[in-house]
Order: structure tokens, then C-alpha cells, then sequence
């Protein structure tokens, strides 16, 4: 079996090198060790799973908690570890442990950095909960997810898609009371000709932590959708790294984002194209407002031998507030010459004439600033309210509520 | 796979291989050549009065103890020894026109740059001819109060102006090559154009160039006073050979109220030059900073031309061309810093790859808390002509306050077959018609730039497409 090691920054040239960026990591007193292993292996029942969270641990180990300067952390005392949570799911899905020999080997040949290693390595080792998403050739599925912040949630997830299947699936969380803390890790194979939408829509508090650490990787005519919701967080990090390795494989990341408060949503999204034309496309948007920090990292990554790839980037912040700060790192990587890439990235305010138009209207202003912002979700409350009007409900209540 | 393939223990020798604990780099920590002896040396020989001699050692400290920067060029094969050397007050320079590699002398050739110049280029000879502009100069400038001369003869006879502006805009704790200038610099110009004082013609730095063998450290600094506006060109449209393979010059350009400064580079250095060089501008209320950087030459670059737009209403433009040929590495880029309210900037910035080059846009625009009501726009284009060639655009925003208008765009591509196709019927040749869609990508650059700089400019890409093309 061929391993595959996703670097997130992986720019070489011929003979030239760039300087690797170094994150700085502290190692923590109260950091998982053994006994939390032994814990986590007691709701599994799947020898190869326990070997692997073995050999994982041994990575574990060498690894501190990240200073991030933008999202503001500087190293982490992991909660208490607790075993195992509850969640409500709709639809057919195997739980981690369930996970058979061809899943293994997805688990096995994919690794990558994550948002972090030690994050990525943290679900890998100590998930206290997980799925295994495997469709059968031609199948047609459709998993709801929903999970809430009560206990600690260390997630570990792989999906394997098999030829010509199509599965969506919704992963919802919600807060409470408690600061809460999720990590996911996430491997995915996307086969020829299969679909896979992923719809995450993170309804966080603002102490919460959730880091989702994610690699997919799309074969031929294979195409995945991602919608990534992201709102409120002391610190929301989801890192998505898709590798469009085959001809004409497809993927498209819309990533929504709302800061409050003090939250951190600090995003990275990342196509690296290895196959004959395909397609990728990041669009992302957001509101920031209160004192909140939104960091959009965008990574197009096209290598050598993708022809005819096309690669496209969008974002765009709406700044609602004063206090606000609103980051862009888009990256645009080309190392193929007969390709299309682009990228654009724009911050600004509440357009002067949309507002004067609405109140000319009779909104008054704040209305009419509400109306507008609100505009910004509109295409991602259209398309899961095709799917599940409930949710869309419920997103938008908690939109109105943060605006 | 069968599952008897299966073993999840074959997997255990690859599985660490990534969890490297990120190794500090510390070459050229400590330097054996550099130290406070050779410090005093340099400062003696120059007659420095002791306030140089203790920036000097300060930033000798400084550069010690900093890290290298965590970006940009792989420097690992660069021996500041060798250059350190070289710098010594007492050591011997053996730049003769003899030891110009072919390839220079032969692009000199073709380029048709009489026998003269060429040497004046190649650092021999260079004071003479370039006396010799420098005079013709001063004298009507000499009347409107402009001071214009080299750093050494500055710092003596103007302490005061230098001490004020010496290594503000770029000081010595920015980052370690900074602080290595600052205990190493030599040679550079001073200008100081007086209040309402609009010089007409650009200023060319040619002259610096008369300390042969020093200049690649040299300091400038231009003081636009209140209202007046001036024009500088640096560097030359040629290649330069120089024995030494470093250059980290600092450009520090302070534009007061209502002044307007214009700052044209065109670098050229021969491919086995590192040019890792700082230029820093600090604009106050309504002034307008503009740079035009071409980066043409060297084997690996990191150059961004930086704006500190402090003062309400200040404006930065910024026009960047850059050109990777084989064996060049370029991070090149733009630093835009708005701290101040109706700040604006643009950049423009363009770049060329071919022959396996590697072009990389590097850029940061920070617009601060109180820079209500900012405008910035930042656009890159790529061109890259072969498919050996590498682009890359990493530009970071940043936006601290509610009310600024901020856009970046970019786009990396290849010439359409079409245009080529087109062209050849009208009856170019191959070559030929590359060269014309790459003059057309470089022309808002190059029309920034004094005629026979435009010629020029236009000659090399005509000779770099078509050898590349071969």
C-alpha cells in the first residue's frame, strides 16, 4: 500500500526550496497519556483500531499543543476525557469501531498535518466517538449527524465512497452550557463517478472549541460538495485539504462564516490538483461583528501534470462592527502552465446605497443593516432548506439572534 | 488489497518519519569573520563619528541574536563568511573586466552598451564616469538647497539629518538582514530635497556605485520635505558582475506632508547574486510614495518594497514586475501598512517565469484600527511562458476596522496559443510574437520608466524569450 503524507505547505521547486514555516508547540502537564488511552480502548472492540491508536500514540507523544498567534492560542490543556457520548443519528451508519478492512486501509493511507498534527493525532488516537460512511457500488444515502457540546467530543471519521454512489451527509453541533470542546479527524476516498456532500453546520457558543481536521481524496468523475457553517467559537477551526487526484474529479467548498462576540473562526481550505482537468472552487462568506476575528485561508494548489485544471477562489467579509478583524491568505500555487487560476478576496462594509434604498423602503436603519447582512446566508439557507427544513429553521434563528 | 495483504505492523516505519519536532534553525548564528574587531575596522577607515560606531554594534548584537526569517529563499548555501571577508577595510579586490563571466560580457554585447559603460558597470572603473553625471547634477540642485551625496560624506556633514533618519524606517531589530546592514553598511546615497521643492529630472544612482566591491551593502535615504517632490532611479538596466554574491542594501525614504516621492528600481544582478534587500517608506498626511521595482536579475531574491502610510490621506502606489528566468528563485512582493484615516494604496503587481524559473508573490496589506474609510486594491498577474516554470501568489489581508474598502485579485496563466497563432500569420516568428505578448504584459511597468530604461527593458525580454525558447 502506498502511503500518502499531505503536507500543508508543500512548495518546492527544481532545486529550490522555500523556508518552512514553523509552528511553535508546548507540551501540556495535563496532556492524554495511558490511562486515557486504556480508557478510550474500552469502547472499542476491533483489534486492528486498537493497534493503530497504539502506533498513532507513539506519535502523540512527540508533539506539544500549537501556539496559534492569529486564533490566539497558546498551547492546550486537553478536558477531561470522557467515554463514550451520545448522538442521535438518522440514517444508516457504522459507528468507528464497526470499521472493516477496506476502511482500515483508507485510515492508514492518508495522513497529513491537520490544523494542527497533534489535533489530528489527538482523534486519532483518543476518539471517544466516530463513523465509518461506506456506501455500497450504486447505493444512494443520506445521514443525519447531531451531536451537542454537553460532553467532550473526540471525533474520528472515515468515508469511503464507493463507484457511481451518491451520500450526503449533515454533521450538526450544537452548544451548551459548557465550554465546549470537539476534535475531529476526518479521511475520506471518493471513488469514479461517486458524490459525496458533506454539510457541517456549527452552531458553537462563545467558549467553545471545535477543530475539524479533514483529508478527502477524489477520483475520476468523482465530485465532492462541501458546505461548511461555521458560528460563534472561542475558537472554530475547520481544515479541509482535498486532493483532486484524478481526471476530471470534481470538488466545491462553500464555507459560511459568522463571528460574534469574541469569536475566532480561523478556516483553511486547500485543493491541491493532480488530475487532468478538474475542477475545484472555494467561495467562502461571512459576517464579522462584535470583537470577532474571521481568518480565511484559501489554498489553490495546482501540480505538475494537472492540464487543463481549472481553480477558482472567492471570499468575501462583510464587517459589521469597528472592533472586528478580518484576515486573507489566499494562496495561489501554480506549477502547471496550461491551467485556469484564479482568486480574489474583498473585505468590506454595508454598502451606503443598499442601506439608503431598504429605508427609502421604510426599514429603519438597523433593520435594514440586519436585512442585508442576513442576505449573505441566503444561498446555503436555499439549499439545506431542499434538504431539511427543520435545520434551516434553526440556523436562521440563530442568525437573527447573533445579529 | 486480499486481507491477507494485510499488516498493519509494515506500517510503523512510516508512520513517524512526519512527526519531525520542528527543527530552530540557527546557521550562521554566530559568524566567525564577524565580530566587534572587524566592526571598529570598518568604522575607522570610514572616519565615523562614535554614534555610527555604536548603531553598528548594536546591530551587530541584533544580529546575533535573531533568527532567521521564517519565510521566502532557502539560504542555506549562502556563506556570509566569504562576503564578510570581502568587506574587511584591508582586503584586497580583484575586480578586473577579465574576471566577468562570458555570459555577462556576452549579453553585454548584445545589447549594445558601449565598451565604457560596460566597464562602469561591471564595478571597475565606475567612479570616473559616474563622477562625472553626479556633478552635472549637483550643481543647479546645489542652488534650490537639495543635498545630494554619497552616505560617508553625510553622515559627516550632516549628522544631524542622518542620526534623525538613519535606520528608523528599517530598523535594525526588524529582521536579521536588517541588522546585519546595519553593522556592515557602506556606500548609498543621502538626498534631502527642501519644502516645495520639485526637482524636475529623476535622480540616478549610478554613482554609488564608486566604492566597487562595498556597494552591495549600501544605505539610502531620501527626505522629501513638506510639498517638494522628487524622482530616483537606482540600479542599472545591464547586468552587474560583482565578486561578491550578496546584496542587502536598505532604502529608507521619508515622505513629509504633501511631498511626493517616486522610487525606480531596476535590478539586474548577475545569477549568482543573492539580493536580499529592505526598502521602507513612511508616509505622513497627503504625502504619495510610489514604487516602480523591477526585479529582473540574481539567482534568488527576496525583495518588498514596504509603505507606512501614517499620515491621513497618504497614498502608495506600487508597480512590480518580475522576471524569473532559469535557475532564479523570486520572492518578491509589496508591504503596505495603513495606519491612518482615507489612506489608499494600490499595487500592481506582475511576474514572468521561464526556463524552469520560480516566481513567487509575496504580500501584506494591514489596514490598522484607525484607518477609517482606507481603499486598497492589490492585483497580481502571473505569466508563466513553459511549463518548467513555477508561479505562486500568497498575498495576506489583513482589516482591523469596519469601514475600508479592501480587494485582491489574481490570476496565473499562459499565453493562448491563439495570440501566437495570430501573430505568426501576420508573419512574425514564433519568438518574435512570444516576445511581443510579454512586452504588451510588462507595459504599464515599463512605461513608468525613463525612455532609454523602456528600451532597454524591451531589448532583454526580447533576449531572454528568445533564448529560452532557444
Amino acid at each position: 500500500m502506498n502511503l500518502i503524507f499531505e503536507k500543508t505547505i508543500d512548495v518546492n521547486h527544481a532545486n529550490y526550496k522555500m523556508v518552512d514555516p514553523i509552528t511553535e508547540h508546548i507540551f501540556s502537564e495535563n496532556d492524554y497519556s495511558e490511562k486515557e488511552l486504556d480508557l478510550s480502548n474500552e469502547y472499542i472492540n476491533n483489534v486492528e483500531l486498537t493497534k493503530y491508536k497504539k502506533l498513532k500514540y507513539e506519535s502523540y507523544k512527540n508533539w506539544g499543543f500549537p501556539v496559534w498567534k492569529r486564533a490566539k492560542l497558546k498551547g492546550f490543556n486537553p478536558p477531561k476525557y470522557e467515554i463514550p457520548i451520545a448522538e442521535k443519528i438518522t440514517g444508516e451508519v457504522k459507528k468507528i469501531d464497526k470499521i472493516n478492512i477496506e476502511g482500515l486501509e483508507i485510515l492508514l493511507k492518508y495522513d497529513f498535518e491537520g490544523a494542527h498534527r497533534k489535533f489530528l493525532l489527538m482523534s486519532d488516537v483518543f476518539f471517544n466517538t466516530g463513523f465509518y460512511y461506506d456506501t455500497e457500488e450504486g447505493e444512494e444515502k443520506k445521514v443525519v449527524i447531531e451531536q451537542d457540546l454537553e460532553k467532550t467530543i473526540i471525533e474520528n471519521n472515515v468515508f469511503n465512497v464507493k463507484e457511481n454512489s451518491k451520500l450526503t451527509v449533515f454533521r450538526i453541533l450544537r452548544k451548551s452550557e459548557k465550554k465546549g470542546f470537539k476534535n475531529a479527524s476526518i479521511r475520506g476516498m471518493i471513488e469514479q463517478n461517486a458524490e459525496l456532500n458533506i454539510i457541517n453546520i456549527n452552531l458553537l457558543g462563545d467558549e467553545d472549541i471545535n477543530i475539524d481536521n479533514a483529508l478527502f481524496d477524489v477520483k475520476d468523475n468523482a465530485t465532492l460538495n462541501i458546505y461548511d457553517f461555521n458560528i460563534g467559537g472561542k475558537i472554530a477551526s475547520p481544515f479541509y485539504f482535498v486532493r483532486l487526484s484524478g481526471k476530471n474529479s470534481k470538488c466545491n467548498i462553500k464555507p459560511y462564516f459568522f463571528g460574534d462576540e469574541n469569536n475566532i473562526i480561523d478556516m483553511l481550505y486547500l485543493l491541491r490538483f493532480y488530475g487532468k482537468e478538474s475542477i475545484g472552487r472555494i467561495a467562502g462568506k461571512g459576517i464579522i461583528k462584535g470583537s470577532s476575528k474571521a481568518v480565511f485561508r484559501g489554498f489553490l494548489d495546482i501540480k505538475k501534470g494537472a492540464k487543463e485544471a481549472n481553480a477558482s477562489e472567492e471570499e468575501y467579509t462583510l464587517v459589521l462592527s469597528e472592533n472586528a478583524k478580518a484576515e486573507a491568505i489566499p494562496n495561489l500555487l501554480v506549477d502547471e502552465n496550461e491551467v485556469n487560476a484564479s482568486h480574489a478576496a474583498s473585505v468590506g462594509t454595508i454598502d451606503e446605497q443598499k442601506l439608503y434604498y431598504l429605508m427609502t423602503r421604510g426599514f429603519s436603519k438597523s433593520e435594514a443593516k440586519k436585512l442585508i447582512a442576513f442576505g449573505i446566508f441566503e444561498p446555503i439557507l436555499d439549499e439545506i432548506e431542499i434538504w431539511n427544513k427543520n435545520i434551516c429553521e434553526e440556523m436562521k434563528n440563530e442568525i437573527n439572534r447573533r445579529l | 488489497m486480499s486481507k491477507n495483504d494485510f499488516n498493519i505492523n509494515d506500517l510503523i516505519i512510516d508512520q513517524t518519519k512526519y512527526d519531525f519536532r520542528n527543527p530552530e534553525i540557527y546557521a550562521f548564528k554566530t559568524l566567525p569573520g564577524l565580530n566587534e574587531k572587524i566592526i571598529h575596522e570598518i568604522s575607522e577607515s570610514k572616519n565615523e563619528p562614535k554614534w555610527m560606531l555604536e548603531k553598528r554594534l548594536e546591530s551587530l548584537k541584533i544580529f546575533e541574536s535573531k533568527p532567521l526569517p521564517k519565510f521566502g529563499v532557502d539560504v542555506s548555501d549562502l556563506d556570509l563568511n566569504k562576503i564578510i571577508a570581502y568587506i574587511k577595510p584591508n582586503a584586497e579586490r580583484s575586480n578586473n573586466w577579465d574576471d566577468v563571466p562570458e555570459e555577462i560580457k556576452d549579453t553585454f554585447e548584445k545589447l549594445g552598451i558601449p565598451e565604457a559603460e560596460r566597464k562602469a558597470l561591471a564595478g571597475v572603473g565606475a567612479q570616473y564616469d559616474s563622477e562625472i553625471v553626479y556633478q552635472n547634477i549637483r550643481k543647479d540642485l546645489e542652488n534650490l538647497g537639495v543635498i545630494f551625496m554619497d552616505m560617508e560624506s553625510a553622515v559627516k556633514k550632516h549628522p544631524d539629518l542622518v542620526k534623525e533618519h538613519f535606520m528608523k524606517a528599517s530598523p535594525a531589530n526588524g529582521h536579521k538582514y536588517a541588522a546585519f546592514h546595519g553593522a556592515l553598511w557602506s556606500g548609498g546615497t543621502f538626498l534631502y530635497v527642501p519644502k516645495n521643492v520639485k526637482v524636475s529630472m529623476p535622480l540616478q544612482a549610478y554613482f554609488r556605485m564608486n566604492n566597487p566591491g562595498m556597494g552591495q551593502l549600501e544605505h539610502t535615504i531620501i527626505i522629501a520635505d513638506e510639498g517638494s517632490e522628487v524622482a530616483f532611479i537606482e540600479g542599472c538596466s545591464a547586468p552587474f558582475y560583482n565578486t561578491t554574491n550578496v546584496h542587502v542594501g536598505t532604502v529608507e525614504i521619508y515622505v513629509k506632508e504633501s511631498a511626493r516621492v517616486k522610487y525606480v528600481t531596476i535590478q539586474n544582478w548577475s545569477k549568482n547574486t543573492y539580493n536580499l534587500n529592505t526598502k521602507v517608506s513612511l508616509v505622513d498626511r497627503d504625502g504619495v510614495m510610489e514604487w516602480v521595482s523591477g526585479s529582473l536579475g540574481s539567482q534568488k531574491t527576496m525583495i518588498y518594497p514596504a509603505s507606512i502610510l501614517r499620515g491621513k490621506g497618504a497614498k502608495n502606489e506600487t508597480k512590480a514586475i518580475t522576471y524569473s528566468g532559469s535557475n532564479q528563485h523570486m520572492d518578491t512582493g509589496s508591504k503596505v501598512i495603513m495606519t491612518a484615516p482615507y489612506t489608499s494604496s494600490t499595487v500592481d503587481a506582475r511576474s514572468i517565469s521561464v526556463g524552469g524559473g520560480w516566481a513567487f508573490y509575496r504580500g501584506w496589506l494591514k489596514i490598522g484600527e484607525n484607518a477609517k474609510g482606507a481603499k486598497a486594491s492589490v492585483q497580481c498577474q502571473a505569466l508563466m511562458l513553459d511549463n518548467e516554470s513555477k508561479s505562486d501568489t500568497v498575498p495576506l489581508i489583513e482589516v482591523h476596522t469596519d469601514d475600508a474598502d479592501v480587494g485582491h485579485e489574481a490570476r496565473i496563466g499562459r499565453i493562448k496559443q491563439e495570440q501566437i497563432y495570430y501573430l505568426m500569420t501576420r508573419g512574425l516568428s514564433e519568438a518574435e510574437a512570444k516576445a511581443m505578448v510579454v512586452r504588451g504584459f510588462v507595459e504599464p511597468f515599463a512605461k513608468e520608466l525613463p525612455i532609454e530604461y523602456a528600451i532597454e527593458l524591451n531589448r532583454l525580454i526580447n533576449l531572454e524569450v528568445e533564448s529560452s525558447i532557444g
